[in-house]
């Protein structure tokens, strides 16, 4: 019988189950990249260019705010207000209210949540529904999919393109409008955006921010804009938030994520702000899933806030050191994937860059799968046989297009520079083999 | 003036009348400093010091402020299976038979969305936690709830009423479970009671599991929190109950650190996988430092197992005095409260102060008397309202300072 398990019992006879126990809303979400490729990097103890967080330290500032919020004593320890902590959406109104040009109303715009990713989860659960269209641009960080597939929507995909000639930037990816336009629907709710874009590293720029907005006022569509990057843009590149074009404040959620704000993943703390009109069924599905979050976290990072706002713009800023920091890795990685025949894409902003591995030859053995892509294989081959993590780019297309894009790698360079020289190392090994 | 098209963004169905939560009602009332504050469940005693020492160090390590295992950080699922491996006398897979959440809470949610779905039932006992509902209605299953009755006290009895005097009607229970019930949710020891279900009364419930091949969701927050002459038992242990049970816990009420919001579910591989499917796909990771904090704890206090200076044994011996002497302060007033067997709160019937009931007295209670308290039919369904409406729910995990100034107000009532 489908779905029946058999236990053995330890009384003697078996113990039947015999009607399928999960929900139907798993079904097709249970794989997952990260958990097979993190276990493979750990078990060949690969140099991990793979997933995306920093190996170094957070700032010295924010772990000191961290420290101070722990002893803080009295109520430090217990719950604070279910959807943010006072000084936290204070600071966070406050800042992005200047970013975005619009007034933000810290107990009704702004929701904190358990990382940028919680964040997402409200959104879609609050404002997905069985048969809502929402668009995706590929490729995508991973989640988009299975968080709409787990709330009844239908994924609609629209392909970022390399545009014709060298293709050495993540500015050379870029939408076409009217394919863009011909994936809007009656029944499109959302389009998701990522900007600065993971894997590509793409910065939109305002004109393309413009393209997507004018299409979500004329079907009167949800934007998600995923900005957990939103700091770290190189060359000049400038970040733009598509809440603050005209017309778009009252239709957009925009996500954030202190982890890579301030370089410590493991905080998980984020927010999604946007009119209150949206924020408050955001706020509906966490007050019914996880209802608060830690506090002093929250604390720590309301700190860390307002000690950047208080300098924003000037050179004693992390919001401007770690990117000139950023800018110098991204180059040095991208200098000794050439040199193993990799092509990398540079990106504008954001953790990673891609790397095209048409031009190169490896030799997969028996133990790496002829059927899986040959991104996958050269993924697998790099960490047994070189010892160096990197993630398959077809893992952020839907499973159609994943088979037309096979020659793209994801490397993230916001690692120490011990952990890239290692990297140069096996590439410059590698290309003395040659 | 930015002016676009009027949207009409509707929210997704799912949520469709879930909006509504008493907390935040209530927290917003009680936060007034001047308010004596025995409404909300949460501690104002400091935690243990090791326990925050540990969050402390964790913090200044570098590689602890990045993410860790998705379904747990190694140090807390194997903390955690040592600890409930003990406890439940079997060995626990620390990877496949535990899921780290965010709090009790979180566990609830994964549980709810990996097992529960539309056309399930799920069985809930009243008086309830109060997000059961909304969680199994998010989950688009129906509610079908059964009420704790008070049993007729002897009237020969000498001593006052216990949570223990209030239980389940056997033929009642049964007759709540269909082809369609998927699970029965128990909390014990119970919030807001205080009761603790006997062997008995946990094995007449795993029998109907069993018959009718449904899950248990058994929330066991307070479980440390059981006061002399009670002993705290997991349905789980139950012949036949381990492969179709989850079991919740939570650090904050375990080390008084409400705040932390980190939790674990425990159970069989072939069930704690779909939770871990739903965690994967909603937080993905819990906070590291906070979860390598909470491991060193355990650590500790799993050493100590048994034994007086373990914190879960001093933490209930030091709330049981503060039980008996809340419940002393409401009898001194002419009350009769409910002496609960565990937890950290106590339910008293509040006619004796002459006043109207329900939502309507707490409300003035807080604004007139400065004292915070929770209606106890926040706990429970519209048909029982009358049941309980006389009833309010008074948390006394406080320092002898708030008590005292409790005791100043209920003593001066009449004033």
């Amino acid at each position: 019988m489908e779905g029946t398990i058999c236990m053995p019992s330890r009384y003697g006879r078996p113990i039947i189950m015999s009607r399928q126990m999960h929900a139907r809303r798993l079904e097709g979400i249970d794989k997952n990249i990260w958990v097979e490729f993190t276990q493979l990097a750990a078990d060949y103890q690969a140099v991990n260019l793979g997933q995306g967080f920093p190996d170094f330290a957070p700032p010295k500032f924010l772990q000191e705010a961290f420290c101070k919020a722990v002893s803080g004593g009295g109520l430090m320890h217990q719950y604070t207000r279910a959807f943010g902590h006072p000084s936290l959406v204070t600071i966070l109104a406050q800042l992005f209210g200047r970013l975005v040009g619009h007034e933000i109303q810290p107990l009704e715009d702004v929701l904190v949540t358990i990382g940028a990713y919680q964040a997402l989860f409200c959104t879609f659960q609050a404002l997905v529904d069985e048969g809502d269209e929402v668009i995706i641009i590929e490729p995508f960080f991973d989640c988009y999919q299975p968080m709409v597939k787990m709330a009844g929507g239908k994924q609609v995909y629209m392909p970022l393109r390399p545009r014709g000639g060298s293709n050495l930037s993540s500015g050379d990816w870029v939408l076409c409008a009217e394919e863009l336009a011909s994936k809007f629907t009656a029944k499109t709710k959302a389009i998701v955006i990522n900007t600065p874009n993971n894997p590509t590293g793409k910065v939109y720029k305002t004109e393309e921010l413009q393209v997507i907005a004018d299409l979500c006022i004329k079907h009167d569509v949800v934007c998600i804009s995923d900005e957990v990057y939103e700091w770290l843009t190189y060359d000049g590149a400038k970040h733009v938030k598509i809440a603050s074009l005209a017309g778009m404040w009252e239709r957009t959620v925009t996500i954030g994520s202190a982890g890579k704000t301030f370089s410590a993943t493991g905080l998980k703390v984020g927010w999604a702000i946007g009119p209150s009109r949206l924020i408050k069924h955001l706020k509906t599905v966490h007050q019914n899933s996880i209802y608060h979050c830690p506090t002093a976290a929250q604390v720590a990072v309301a700190e860390g806030f307002q000690t950047e706002y208080d300098r924003l713009g000037h050179p004693e800023s992390y919001f401007q050191q770690l990117p000139t920091l950023f800018t110098h890795k991204r180059n040095k990685l991208a200098a000794c994937l050439e040199i193993a025949g990799l092509r990398p894409t540079l990106p504008e902003g954001g953790y990673f860059m891609i790397a095209d591995i048409s031009s190169v030859s490896f030799d997969s053995d028996d133990s790496i799968s002829q059927d899986e892509p040959l991104d996958y294989r050269f993924v697998k081959w790099l960490i047994k046989k070189k010892g160096l993590a990197a993630i398959p780019v077809s893992a952020f297309y839907s499973p159609e297009h994943g088979k037309e894009v096979q020659n793209y790698v994801r490397f993230c360079f916001t690692k120490e520079d011990s952990t890239l020289n290692a990297a140069e190392d096996i590439m410059k090994k590698w290309a003395s083999e040659k | 003036m930015l002016q676009g098209i009027m949207s009409t963004h509707t929210n997704a169905k799912r949520i469709e009348g879930l909006d509504h939560n008493i907390w935040v009602a209530l927290t917003g009332l009680a936060a007034d400093p001047s308010v004596v504050n025995l409404g909300q469940g949460f501690p104002d005693l400091p935690p243990p010091s090791y326990i925050t020492a540990a969050l402390a160090k964790a913090v200044s390590v570098d590689r602890m402020n990045q993410y860790t295992r998705s379904f747990g950080h190694p140090a807390l699922v194997n903390a955690l299976s040592q600890v409930y491996g003990k406890v439940c006398e079997r060995p626990i897979d620390p990877l496949k038979e535990v899921l780290v959440t965010v709090g009790g809470y979180g566990s609830l949610f994964c549980t709810m969305q990996a097992l529960v779905e539309e056309g399930d039932e799920v069985i809930i006992i009243e008086p309830y936690f109060d997000c059961y509902i909304p969680m199994v209605k998010m989950a688009g299953a129906t509610p079908v709830l059964i009420s704790l009755k008070l049993v007729k006290p002897n009237p020969k009895k000498q001593s006052g009423l216990t949570s223990a005097d209030w239980v389940l009607d056997p033929e009642e229970l049964a007759s709540k479970f269909t082809s369609r019930t998927k699970a029965i949710i128990i909390n014990t020891p119970n919030n807001p009671t205080g009761k603790i279900f006997t062997r008995d009364e946990l094995q007449m419930i795993s029998d109907l599991c069993i018959k009718h091949d449904a899950l248990c969701f058994s929330d066991e927050v307070y479980e440390w929190l059981t006061y002399k002459g009670h002993q705290h038992i997991k349905i789980a242990t139950l012949p036949g109950m381990w492969e179709r049970t989850i079991t919740i816990g939570s650090a904050g009420k375990t080390f008084s650190v409400t705040g932390w919001k980190l939790g674990w579910s425990i159970g069989p591989e072939h069930l704690v996988k779909h939770l871990q499917t739903v965690m994967q796909n909603t937080i993905y990771t819990c906070s590291t430092p906070l979860q390598e904090a909470v491991a060193q704890g355990l650590v500790r206090d799993y050493e100590r197992l048994g034994q007086p200076d373990c914190y879960f044994s001093s933490l209930a011996a030091e709330l049981e005095d503060k039980r008996d002497r809340m419940a002393a302060i409401l009898r001194e007033a002419g009350m009769n409260p409910i002496l609960p067997e565990g937890g950290y709160f106590i339910i008293v019937d509040v006619t004796p102060l002459n006043e109207a009931y329900d939502l309507k007295f707490v409300k003035w209670m807080i604004k007139e008397k400065k004292l915070a308290a929770i209606p106890v039919t926040a706990f429970c369904g519209e048909a029982s309202r009358s049941r309980f409406e006389k009833y309010i729910r008074l948390c006394f995990i406080k320092r002898d300072e708030t008590l005292d100034a409790a005791e100043d107000i209920i003593r001066n009532w009449k004033n």
